[in-house]
């Protein structure tokens, strides 16, 4: 329940920089998403927080509190892992414990809050069983235990779903959730699952090769990504070249089109390469070519996936994803010119 | 999934002659240890003729003085010597662990004793501790051999379990609070002490068996019971020797045994 504050934080392991000069500030009770590509340093990052790694220069604050220094064992922090990290010679209780006895609690308090614990996650039943007695749900749920139990500072999720079945991890989402409201916990929660982030996020940090390239809410991310890395690491993103003509409008090889600049910072000159960027899902149909916001092409596939039907469009050399909701029926792939359109408002323009 | 529908169909119906390879290797094995038993019990002075059944070799065998000091030398160099291994061998295979290069050379380096032939590692041992550090031959010297022998068990077979260790174990202990110390202590020593007891009872099993090191380095009044078994035969080869074998085997066998239970053992 403590703001954390990052400041210039930079790490090199073996002359290699894993994190360059990076700074954010989280709020106190704020779920927050580290995303990126695997070796982004989102993991490096997080490890700094829990105090497994020291960083080489800037500072890390849980509030007014510089941890510079502090060893993992002195900052109120837990962690939940991927591979949950449970221990297998203790019982599910004598797990949930340890961190209880570490703080030499009174042996009551330990014994009612390892029960407090258990009962959140709902596996009050189960305190007395070993950990490979346990479905991979349930020991994620032991894990969220072990962390709660503590009554930590913040929290700190290493992608700890990813070894879930589809099903599972979305119940895990949603307790996990209301878990972190319940206590109003800090959370930082490191994952390449884009839907996750969407899904849980207050605000979420996409970071690049040791930096951050955008932090914002997941519509603010989604909606209006900073660079192509963002765009296309948050969703799915169809890119064409162009050259900006002034009042949101862009020369392409697909014709004149009109969208939105992301970066509020960034004003390009008459002339000035641009990228324009549409989502398959703002992409439609449209029965004739039109003079703007209009490309034609041939529809060299067409998959049907219940929620949606997914094609792609080849016009000229690229190629172009179209997703559409609720599908009636599948448009049949063929030689034929077929026309796209999108709204201008779905239309986004970044930094080449 | 269980065992038995993942147990691949060519060792659930084996061929006959694998079956019959099998017995015939188990027969080879343990037939003349088994003929060695009975024998041990034969009242007969030939050591390979049965003359009715006696315990009388197991009697006189707990008379034997020279051989009772022998045995009371093997056990105290045997608890030495696997202390020392377990002292050293232990950090080594944490250490060892840790390393991110140089692995293979440091695990090979390690366990040269165990590699090398039995005559080098004793003669190089003579002359290491004859000439550098003066040492008379005697127990010290075995007690050094050995515990190179130990060391070298315990590293193998501490090493084998830490492959297995997830170490995130011990993040996850530091982050609720543990304190380094208490991290090894309460979670990677749970895990290792099946391979560290059964380390140390493999050690002791090859210090007590042992030949060629000790008998270069003993002295007069220090040999042990392989020692002595081999001079006894040089002499005369009487049931006595059968019983004494048998005796060993037992106690072989119930090293062994708890070995075999602890590594059974999560």
């Amino acid at each position: 329940m403590v703001p954390i504050s990052i400041r210039h934080l930079s790490k090199s392991f073996d002359g290699t920089r894993v994190l360059h000069d990076v700074s954010l500030t989280i709020a106190a009770a704020e779920m927050f998403f580290l995303l990126g590509p695997s070796g982004c340093g989102k993991t490096t990052l997080l490890r700094h927080l829990a105090g497994f790694y020291q960083q080489d220069s800037g500072t890390i604050h849980f509030g007014d509190r510089d941890m510079s220094g502090v060893p993992a064992h002195r900052r109120n922090t837990a962690m939940m892992f991927q591979s949950y990290a449970l221990w297998p010679h203790l019982s599910v209780a004598e797990n949930v414990a340890f961190g209880l006895q570490e703080r030499k609690l009174p042996k009551p308090d330990i014994v009612s809050r390892v029960r407090e614990a258990l009962h959140m996650v709902q596996m009050g039943h189960l305190g007395e069983r070993r950990i490979n007695q346990l479905s991979g749900g349930q020991q994620q749920r032991v894990a969220l235990a072990r962390s709660l139990a503590v009554r930590p500072d913040c929290l700190l999720l290493d992608e700890p779903l990813s070894n879930l079945d589809a099903k599972l991890r979305l119940d895990m989402r949603g307790e996990i959730r209301r878990i972190c409201n319940q206590f109003g916990l800090t959370a930082v929660y490191v994952t390449h699952d884009q839907k996750e982030a969407l899904h849980l996020a207050d605000r979420m940090a996409v970071m690049e090769k040791g930096l951050i390239s955008q932090v914002g809410s997941p519509r603010e991310v989604y909606r209006a990504p900073l660079s192509t890395g963002v765009a296309s690491f948050i969703g799915e993103a169809n890119f064409f070249q162009g050259s900006w003509q002034g009042h949101g409008t862009v020369q392409s090889p697909h014709g004149l089109w009109n969208g939105r600049l992301t970066d509020p910072s960034w004003q390009p000159a008459t002339g000035d390469a641009v990228v324009l960027c549409v989502r398959p899902e703002s992409l439609r149909f449209s029965p004739a070519p039109a003079d703007l916001n209009s490309l034609s092409g041939t529809l060299t596939e067409s998959i049907y996936l219940g929620e949606l039907a997914q094609y792609a469009v080849t016009a000229g050399p690229s190629s172009f994803r179209l997703a559409e909701l609720n599908p009636a029926g599948l448009r049949p792939s063929g030689p034929d010119a077929v026309h796209l359109t999108a709204s201008p408002d779905d239309v986004m323009i970044l930094r080449p | 999934m269980n065992a038995l529908t993942t147990h691949p169909a060519l060792l659930r119906h084996l061929p006959w002659w694998l079956r019959l390879h099998t017995a015939a290797v188990l027969v080879f094995l343990y037939l003349p240890v088994l003929t060695l038993i009975v024998f041990s019990f034969s009242n007969s002075p030939s050591a390979m003729q049965w003359g009715g059944f006696t315990t009388k070799w197991y009697a006189q065998l707990s008379e034997n003085a020279r051989l009772l000091r022998a045995a009371g030398n093997s056990a105290l160099v045997a608890i030495i010597s696997t202390a020392i291994g377990l002292l050293l061998g232990v950090p080594a295979a944490i250490g060892h662990a840790s390393l991110r290069r140089h692995r293979t050379r440091v695990a090979a380096s390690l366990l040269l004793p165990i590699i090398a032939p039995d005559v080098v590692v004793a003669l190089a041992l003579k002359l290491w501790c004859l000439t550098a550090f003066a040492l008379a031959p005697g127990l010290t010297p075995m007690i050094l051999g050995h515990s190179l022998l130990s060391l070298a068990y315990v590293f193998l077979l501490v090493s084998a379990r830490l492959d297995r260790f997830d170490w995130r174990l011990l993040d996850a202990a530091r982050d609720l609070g543990a304190s380094t110390t208490s991290a090894l202590r309460l979670i990677l020593f749970p895990h290792l002490w099946p391979a560290i007891a059964g380390g140390a009872l493999l050690a002791i099993g090859v210090s007590l068996d042992e030949y060629v090191i000790s008998s270069f380095l003993s002295g007069p009044g220090t040999s042990t019971v392989p020692i002595e078994t081999a001079s006894l035969i040089r002499k005369t080869f009487t049931p006595e020797i059968n019983a004494l074998a048998s005796a060993l085997l037992a106690l072989s066998a119930c090293l062994a045994a708890a070995a075999i239970l602890l590594q059974r053992r999560r």
